[in-house]
């Protein structure tokens, strides 16, 4: 059967993510054992992403060069509606459901966000699978009259159920080319982009910049050349393209697919005209590549949560361990512990180094992020004005509209990606503070005791690794904000311009004298200035929603990097206040007792211990892409 | 009545070339007072890959210009009727020079020779054609090229930035489909002055419209759909006269199709192992796949010709027996790809206005030299072309159908058609614009132009009319009064 060549793949997949998930098991059966429940909720987190993923795959290009066409053909199922005329005007994403469903989601732009950032969920309103095109097209939905944010399309589909969500986007380009900045916009809170171009011409040059901009802010690109099965030459622009690529210094590959083949090899049942078809091809990458790569990411982050659970538990063994062993030692190890209880304290309190870098941090990037966004729109400002004194806006102003919201649209994106990389930064070297504290907390435990810094190493790595998970986290809180503004922005925000005809026609018409041209003049003054009252309207809205925005989001990343980090900080309380009151337990007990306790304490050791290194080799295995 | 509007223009620019004489800009005018009666130029212009070579050639009905799978054209090209076959160089600085040219299976290969492309201003080819006595046609390069020097020439071209005036006196716009850069070219190559914006003398071409629906075969009626629809748009009807859905591939072998090939063509039609069917399902397969009906190579010629869709249809028209010879499928061909429909509009809009297209390059000439150069006589040279512009009547109609197409003048409903009708939209014969059909006797168009200049004097006289619409009325109310006017025959 045609659909099944997939299958093979699939297994692969599961086979890193099913250990992973059995590690969490192990951890959670161990944490329950020794009591330490508070350490159940990260396990509760990292199973929770490992079970139930989700990729967003955004397909884009210019218009009519066949996306929707290629997601139905992917998911063999008529989700997307296709004319040969009208195009789709609003972003469809489709995921796994076990029914057919449907619903629209529409703009709350202007609704606040709550104190920590939030913004509240857009409406949403169920609707008939069959109508999904009264929303998303030009011809039904025109100028998106009805506020619509985007449409999510749910159906059974072997290739979703991994978690793969598939976005139809706006064809850049169209008549209303504002389309473009949703794109542009939505790049960043993609897994992968799939770029789709027709084989009837090489790229040209707005595909070409595009193609730039989009490799820059998404690593997982794919380009699709569609059509090929109507296009003699569809070789010849395969190759063209891969030149120009290559000129532009964008590293991707290009497939050639053909959706038209693609669907009556389905019906057929026809496996040769399904590989000519080139999806099995395309599915392949995206399974390897994308999915595998993606899953890969998402083991990685869970394995770095179990160990540093089973690094919890480790330490309080350790310890005790050490006060068991040797008895004369037991008054200085309990002073120890005393001292790294006042450490661990000092660690959840305002006073701690990571808190003032988080603190400092947060309040510089947000001055950085609004110089960039004002120096920017200050930009816009300038040239707007320029193009308008040089031309009549009577003439040019449907031309000049769209051009606009363009190029705020990629200033928009510009500064997203700005405050995204600062913010990274900043996680990274609150991550190091964090550790820096951190390692004196546990070096108090440990001193005199070389064996344990073998151990050192695995410090670092946890360093290392901590830092991803922490960057993890930071991606959820950056990712969400910015839709909001650019969907606002882009989907036409500006106050019409009342022009009105150019002249009293009578006059046009009928006289033509020299005193004409006086008239026109002074009218051409009277339409520049309203053209630049209301393209400063406009611009100094935007300003203002992306203050806004850019600030929730500051805030949101706060407060996931304040969470995190002070969850981190109770744990580690939790397990020096445990080791201490296992060690004055002990210190009460008899020489037998003593004895046994040891016994038991350095088979738990053991086993956390193995626990540990199954989980580094689950780890170190998802890292590793297969050959 | 008074001289017509060519000669008034005539007059102009050699009142012009006196007060100018001596410079530079004085050549430039008597250039344009020699193209006055030469036939009208035509340039042919879109973004890369739309089609325009190959519309070209089937407008000429030969295979002329090169065309290719990647970007073809990169120099201005202009193909005009000539006594023998001669190509000319033209570069932007020296003397011009006649150059040598071979045919590359039709198409004409220039050796540039020691010149290189970005020094070249146009290439001019002589070509003896029947076609090419109506209209100069001016091949341009692609827009939106990967080379933006390479699309600046054609803006350069069409639309320049200094005060000079375009060579062209018409447009055919050439779009796969609407797309913004095309509007923002469009509207670059709109004039300001003389008859304020015009979409008298531009044509949109939907052009490669039978890949509009993908290969399937009802490509060209859903072409036919989509140029309608374009059709109301206010931005196209702000820039353009019209728009004609064209497959240019297929007219252009409709134009030149040769014996053999209907022969190749009526061989796949006949085969059965395979079918012609499972040939057809691709590109690849009907270029790849085993037949012993044709080799390899003749499928791969006819698909270079006709492209998957002609294919699919050449075969379609020899089974169902409309084509029984090669001449019935070349007609069937040339028919479906809407060709005629464009040289119809062609002549109607362009060639049958001709006097009028050139007059008012003569005129922007003149002005721009005038704001150019101003100079003694400059004054009395501009207030004699306001007048000339502001009474002839043929600009008032022009201005008037930009004024309906912009929406600044609102008719009454139901009117509009008619008022459009009037001002020449579907051809400036008498007969033509009053809705008769072109056979009508004299009588009739009389009697039509009477009932049409009573209808335009009520509206004119309406109380209820704004000023606008009366004066429009009374614009129409004269053109009735020319037709009654005008001596018949």
């Amino acid at each position: 059967m045609v659909a099944t060549i997939e299958e093979g793949q699939k297994q692969e997949r599961s086979r890193a993510v099913g250990e992973a998930l059995g590690a969490i098991v192990q951890a959670k059966a161990a944490v329950k054992a020794y009591e330490r429940e508070d350490l159940t909720g990260r396990l509760e987190a990292a199973r929770e992403k490992l079970e139930d993923p989700a990729f967003h795959v955004l397909v884009v290009g210019e218009f009519k060069q066949g996306k929707s066409s290629l997601i139905n053909a992917l998911l063999n199922a008529p989700v997307c509606p296709v004319d040969d005329d009208i195009a789709t005007s609003a972003p469809t994403a489709v995921s796994w459901s076990e029914q057919p469903t449907a619903a629209v989601l529409y703009r709350a732009a202007d609704e606040p966000a709550d104190a920590d950032g939030e913004r509240p969920e857009p409406e949403r309103e169920k609707i008939d699978f069959d109508r999904v095109h009264e929303y998303v097209t030009e011809g039904a939905n025109p100028e998106n009259e009805r506020r619509v944010h985007s449409v999510e399309v749910g159906i059974p589909r072997q290739l979703l159920a991994d978690g793969l969500v598939l976005v139809d986007t706006p064809g850049v380009g169209g008549l209303g080319s504002a389309h473009s900045s949703i794109t542009i916009g939505a790049l960043p809170m993609a897994d992968a982009v799939i770029f789709v171009s027709d084989a009837s011409q090489e790229f040209s040059g707005p595909e070409l910049d595009f193609l730039k901009t989009a490799r820059s802010m998404c690593p997982n690109l794919l380009c699709v050349l569609t059509k090929t099965d109507f296009y003699p030459e569809w070789r010849k622009i395969k190759e063209l393209d891969e030149g120009h690529l290559k000129d532009a210094r964008v590293k991707t590959v290009i497939l050639p697919i053909s959706s038209t083949l693609r669907a009556q090899a389905v019906e057929a049942d026809d496996q040769e005209l399904n590989d000519e078809s080139g999806f099995p091809a395309m599915v392949g990458y995206l399974q390897r590549e994308v999915i595998a790569n993606a899953d890969a990411l998402t083991v990685k982050a869970a394995c770095n949560d179990i160990i540093g659970v089973v690094d919890q538990l480790a330490a309080q063994f350790t310890a005790e361990l050490k006060s068991l062993q040797d008895p004369e030692q037991a008054a200085e190890v309990m002073r120890q512990l005393e001292s790294a209880k006042e450490q661990a304290d000092r660690l959840r309190g305002q006073a701690a180094k990571w808190q003032q870098t988080l603190g400092d941090g947060v309040a510089d990037l947000q001055g950085d992020v609004d110089h960039d966004l004002r120096t920017r729109i200050r930009r816009i400002m300038q040239e707007s004005d320029e193009v308008i004194e040089a031309t009549d806006p009577a003439d040019t102003w449907e031309e000049f509209e769209p051009w606009l919201y363009r190029r705020v649209g990629e200033d928009i994106a510009n500064n997203y990606q700005y405050l995204q990389l600062r913010a990274q930064e900043l996680s990274r070297r609150v991550a190091e503070h964090f550790a820096a504290d951190e390692e004196q907390v546990a070096l108090e435990f440990t001193v005199g005791d070389p064996i344990q810094l073998v151990d050192q190493v695995g410090v670092e790595a946890q360093i290392e690794v901590e830092v991803m998970g922490a960057g993890q986290k930071l991606w959820t809180g950056v990712r969400g904000g910015y839709m909001g503004v650019i969907m606002f922005s882009m989907l036409g925000g500006m106050i019409g311009l009342a022009l009105g005809p150019l002249l009293p026609v009578a006059a046009g018409l009928v006289l033509g004298r020299k005193s004409l041209r006086d008239e026109k003049e002074r009218q051409l003054a009277m339409r520049r200035n309203q053209a630049k009252n209301a393209m400063r309207k406009y611009v100094d809205e935007v300003q203002f929603q992306l203050a806004k925005d850019s600030r929730d989001t500051l805030r949101r990343v706060n407060r996931q990097l304040r969470d995190h980090y002070m969850a981190r900080a109770e744990e580690l309380m939790r397990s020096v206040t445990e080791t201490l009151n296992a060690a004055q337990q002990n210190a009460k007990g008899d020489a037998a007792t003593r004895q046994k306790r040891l016994k038991d304490v350095s088979a738990e050791l053991d086993r956390v211990k193995k626990l540990r290194q199954n989980v580094r080799k689950v780890a170190t295995e998802a890292a590793a892409p297969a050959p | 009545m008074s001289e017509s509007l060519l000669e008034q223009t005539r007059t102009l620019l050699r009142t012009a070339i006196d007060s100018n004489a001596g410079t530079p800009e004085a050549a430039g005018l008597e250039a344009v007072l020699d193209r006055l009666d030469d036939p009208l130029r035509v340039a042919v212009a879109g973004k890369v890959k739309a089609g325009k070579s190959t519309l070209l050639n089937a407008l000429v009905g030969e295979e002329l210009a090169p065309t290719d799978a990647g970007e073809c054209t990169k120099i201005v090209t202009w193909y005009r009727d000539g006594v023998t076959y001669k190509v000319m160089l033209h570069p932007k600085v020296g003397d011009s020079r006649q150059v040598q040219f071979t045919r590359d299976a039709g198409a004409i290969d220039v050796a540039l020779g020691s010149t290189p492309a970005e020094e070249v201003d146009r290439l001019e080819v002589d070509w003896p054609s029947a076609a090419l006595k109506k209209m100069t046609l001016i091949d341009t390069p692609g827009i939106g090229s990967l080379s933006a020097e390479v699309s600046a020439r054609t803006t350069a071209f069409l639309a320049p930035d200094d005060d000079r005036v375009t060579p062209a006196d018409a447009v055919l716009y050439l779009m796969k489909h609407l797309h913004t850069t095309d509007l923002d070219f469009l509207a670059g190559f709109h004039d300001e002055e003389v008859s304020q914006a015009t979409p008298v003398n531009a044509i949109a071409v939907l052009s490669r419209a039978d890949e509009v629906a993908a290969g399937r075969l009802d490509a060209m009626e859903s072409a036919i759909k989509i140029a309608a629809r374009y059709r109301t748009e206010p931005k196209v009807r702000k820039l353009v006269q019209t728009v004609v859905p064209v497959a240019g591939l297929l007219a252009v072998t409709g134009e030149t199709l040769r014996e053999a090939e209907y022969a190749a063509l009526a061989k796949l039609a006949a085969a059965t192992e395979p079918p012609v069917e499972k040939l057809l399902v691709s590109a690849d397969r009907f270029a790849n796949a085993d037949s012993p009906a044709l080799t390899t190579m003749e499928r791969g010629a006819l698909l270079d010709r006709l492209g998957l869709f002609g294919v699919r249809l050449a075969v379609g028209f020899i089974r169902d027996g409309s084509a029984p010879n090669a001449g019935a499928l070349a007609a069937a061909l040339v028919t479906r790809s809407g060709l005629d429909d464009l040289r119809r509009v062609l002549l109607s809009q362009f060639a049958d206005r001709r006097d009028l297209l050139k007059a008012r390059s003569g005129l922007l000439a003149v002005e721009a030299v005038a704001r150019a150069r101003p100079g003694p006589g400059t004054e009395a040279l501009l207030s004699e072309l306001e007048r000339i512009t502001a009474g002839a009547h043929e600009f008032r109609e022009m201005r008037l159908l930009n004024a309906l197409r912009s929406g600044a003048v609102t008719p009454k409903a139901g009117d509009l058609e008619d008022m459009e009708r009037l001002l020449g939209t579907s051809g400036p014969a008498p007969a033509t614009r009053l809705g008769l059909p072109a056979e009508a006797s004299e009588n009739d168009v009389r009697a039509a132009a009477q009932a049409a200049l009573a209808k335009w004097q009520r509206r004119a006289e309406s109380p209820m009319a704004s000023p606008e619409t009366s004066d429009a009325a009374r614009i129409l109310m004269r053109t009735c009064e020319g037709i009654l006017a005008a001596p018949v025959g």
